[in-house]
């Protein structure tokens, strides 16, 4: 058997406090796929939002960030909330090419007394299921339910975005979360609205043309008779999921896309509770697809 | 310091903006990218002041939903976040930027977190705070703000830099 593999996890600050069931599924499934997760607990915002106001602020946070999360000497750094995602391996992308940069942030930090020594690799946790635990592994789960459930992957505008900066999938065309998902038993299948936006960005500064981002790709998901979306990131799943009665009725619609994280429906192959994975937590309409996922 | 000056973006990769409206087609918040590129390039084409008035003083720059569906799809590869990201860095020289962001700002500096205690609803109707919610399942409590004071005068000196 393969060496486990120790990740650092960094859930972030909207995970943290809100999407709570974003970490809680994480954990618990890694506990069944030989990765070593580790929770550092001295962590700070990644300064995604408010990126553009303050870029020196925010390559300060992250770059603090790496240093704390690298202090255990993991391989690899996995960020559970997409935001988070872009911020460290744009950072680190930066920071490799660029080593007075690398020197001034390492300064930075210095003076705190936390020391950035390497660069470590950033993981996502389609790329972690994907690349590291292996589709192979993922089809070996005891298998429960119907395969004919149909599933829409949603990966979210900066898991992928901007293609300059390196990430785990094509930008344009991206398939390891319908490998994933096939590997789990279900079909997955191509729709227009894939890579659309979930407009949470704009919930501090447009909320009413967030819901409308929302309501397009809630609505749009809809009409090709999915049974179930899945998304990772804790922002798009606030939108798609928590907020999703809210948005259709906004729009004259009622709630209808049964929303899971992908984590949870693994926890749920992997024949964990309901409660292991937090599900009472979801507010869309997941008791549609539950019979045919979970035999009772 | 190099972080006390980021790298602005490059007129160079500007100039290579040829109008063809493909950043409009794909903007699901229907901006019009391609103006916020002439905004920028006016800091040097002072013909163009109108446009970067209008741009800096209206809330367009504050509906991008960072989707970055427009830098993907830009032939010319305009780095269309990076030119709106230093509009918005002008708009709040003059007091224009939503308060929302100096609130996170706040919050990081006193607890290392940008959101405080939220509320969770479950789908029965239960309702529960994060500190209650993330007992109850067993997760670690959130960061104790230890030792802040150092990070949180770091943080101030490079909120006035930018
Ligand atoms: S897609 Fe690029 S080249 Fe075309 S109008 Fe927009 S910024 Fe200009
Ligand atoms: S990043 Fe902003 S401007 Fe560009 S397409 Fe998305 S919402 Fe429109």
């Amino acid at each position: 058997m393969a060496r486990m593999v120790k990740l650092a996890v960094f859930t972030g600050c909207f995970a943290l406090s809100k999407q709570i069931a974003v970490e809680l599924s994480t954990l618990r499934v890694l506990q069944h796929l030989n990765v070593e997760p580790i929770v550092p607990r001295s962590v700070n915002c990644c300064g995604f939002a408010f990126r553009g106001l303050y870029p020196s602020m925010s390559l300060y946070l992250t770059g603090r960030l790496l240093a704390s999360l690298t202090a255990s000497d993991p391989d690899g750094i996995l960020t559970l909330c997409n935001g988070c995602y872009l911020m460290l391996r744009e950072a680190v992308h930066r920071l490799r090419e660029d080593r007075r940069l690398l020197e001034s942030v390492r300064s930075y930090l210095r003076d705190e007394g936390l020391e950035l020594r390497g660069i470590p690799r950033i993981v996502h946790p389609v790329e972690l299921l994907h690349d590291i635990v292996g589709t192979e592994v993922l089809k070996g789960i005891k298998r429960t339910g119907d395969n004919n459930v149909l599933v829409a992957t949603h990966y979210g505008c900066h898991a992928l975005r901007p293609s300059t900066v390196p990430s785990f999938d094509n930008s344009v065309n991206p398939s390891k979360m319908e490998r994933i998902v096939e590997a789990l038993g279900f079909r997955a299948r191509d729709y227009p609205e894939r890579l659309d936006c979930c407009g949470a960005v704009l919930l501090a500064t447009n909320p009413s043309l967030a819901m409308k981002l929302a309501y397009s790709k809630i609505s749009g998901t809809a009409r090709w008779g999915f049974h179930l979306l899945v998304t990772t990131c804790p922002y798009c799943f606030e939108m798609l999921d928590a907020r999703q009665e809210a948005v259709m009725q906004t729009f004259g619609d009622e709630p209808r896309l049964p929303v899971m994280l992908l984590t949870q429906l693994i926890g749920l192959q992997l024949g964990l509770s309901e409660g292991d994975v937090a599900l009472n937590l979801n507010l869309s309409p997941v008791d549609k697809v539950l019979p045919q996922i979970v035999r009772r | 310091m190099v972080l006390e000056k980021l790298v602005e973006v490059s007129l160079e990769t500007l100039r290579a903006c040829y109008t063809c409206f493909k950043c409009i087609g794909v903007c699901p918040a229907g901006l019009r990218p391609n103006l916020f590129v002439k905004a920028y390039l006016s800091t040097v084409f002072r013909e163009l002041r109108d446009v970067y008035e209008e741009i800096v003083t209206n809330s367009s720059l504050w509906s991008c939903a960072k989707c970055l569906k427009c830098v993907e799809v830009c032939p010319q590869k305009v780095p269309l976040n990076d030119v709106i990201e230093y509009l918005q860095r002008e708009a709040a020289k003059r007091g224009l930027a939503p308060r929302a962001y100096q609130d996170m700002v706040e919050n990081i500096m006193g607890t290392f977190l940008a959101f405080g205690s939220q509320t969770i609803v479950s789908r029965d109707g239960d309702f529960y705070t994060t500190g209650e919610a993330r007992e109850l399942l067993g997760l670690t409590p959130l960061p104790e703000p230890n030792k802040i004071e150092k990070f949180r005068e770091r943080l101030k000196g490079l909120r006035s830099i930018g």
